[in-house]
């Protein structure tokens, strides 16, 4: 699968061993340890969920249905993944069969990377520059009003590219995770991420010089 | 720009763009603005588990654990 163009999952031992032994609680049907996957994922997972059904209800029962899964299917988890890139994706399995929406996979190429937008001659210099205002806005990134905004750019992006920012920008996965969870290709993922992030930038310097 | 971000650059591209960043000051601005997009994505996840959908899981694993019996 497409999964093995990306670089494998690195994570810092001591998380590993944290994960580990979560699992064997787990297992072992310690309910605290529950408690404590909900308390981390439940949010991403409906919020990953919502981008492949139509409704908030369905996207709830999706996750529901996955927290079910796990649990059935802990005993045969093998760690070849993350313990969240493995629920994550029983997500994405499940949002997909429940058959609201096709899942998307644009074939891209690598030269689209660099969004076309003008700004650029033929041989690669500024046409127009840019103005000046990361500066300004860098200390009032958590302001409401930005990140309102910011909430229904993404929500109106395509598809893939919102889930790969939700996933990415809103939720802290790596890029290999989300190859993972979402089975595109590395270079597919940054592509939507870029166009995601460009559209985010546009939208957040009409706001700034408005 | 975006490889660079995913720190997915081959280093010699890597060192090659850095080069550039310091002498362009508009490629340095548009590669700041879209670190601000970054965080302000970051942002945007403000919201807290609903305590009723926390019980309503909490139902589901103990539902479970009785009928299909973990340990």
């Amino acid at each position: 699968v497409s999964a093995s163009a990306c670089p494998p999952e690195a994570g810092p031992r001591a998380t590993q061993r944290s994960e580990q032994e979560l699992i064997g609680r787990l297992r072992a049907g310690d309910e605290s340890a529950f408690a404590e996957l909900v308390e981390t994922h439940h949010q991403a997972m409906v919020r990953l969920a919502l981008m492949h059904v139509r409704s908030r209800a369905v996207a709830e029962e999706v996750v529901q249905d996955s927290w079910l899964g796990l649990l059935r299917g802990i005993d045969r988890f093998e760690g070849r993944s993350s313990l969240r890139t493995w629920l994550f994706r029983i997500v994405v399995n499940r949002a997909i069969s429940t058959g609201i929406r096709e899942n998307e996979h644009l074939p891209v190429a690598g030269h689209e990377l660099e969004s076309k937008d003008g700004r650029f001659s033929q041989d690669g210099w500024w046409v127009t520059p840019p103005t000046h205002w990361a500066d300004e806005v860098v200390d009032r990134v958590a302001a409401p009003a930005l990140t309102a905004r910011v909430r229904e750019v993404i929500a109106e992006l395509p598809p893939l590219q919102q889930r790969v920012v939700t996933l990415r920008d809103v939720d802290g996965l790596s890029p290999a995770e989300v190859c993972a969870v979402l089975d595109i290709t590395e270079v597919n993922q940054r592509v939507q991420l870029h166009r995601a992030r460009q559209r985010i930038r546009s939208v957040l310097e009409q706001e700034v010089l408005s | 720009m975006a490889a660079y971000l995913d720190h997915a650059l081959p280093s010699l591209d890597r060192q090659r763009l850095q080069a550039h960043l310091d002498q362009c000051p508009h490629c340095a601005e548009h590669l700041k603005q879209l670190e601000v997009a970054i965080l302000v994505a970051g942002a945007v996840r403000a919201d807290d588990l609903d305590p009723r959908a926390r019980a309503d899981l909490m139902e589901v694993y103990r539902r479970w654990r009785d009928e299909e019996g973990a340990p």
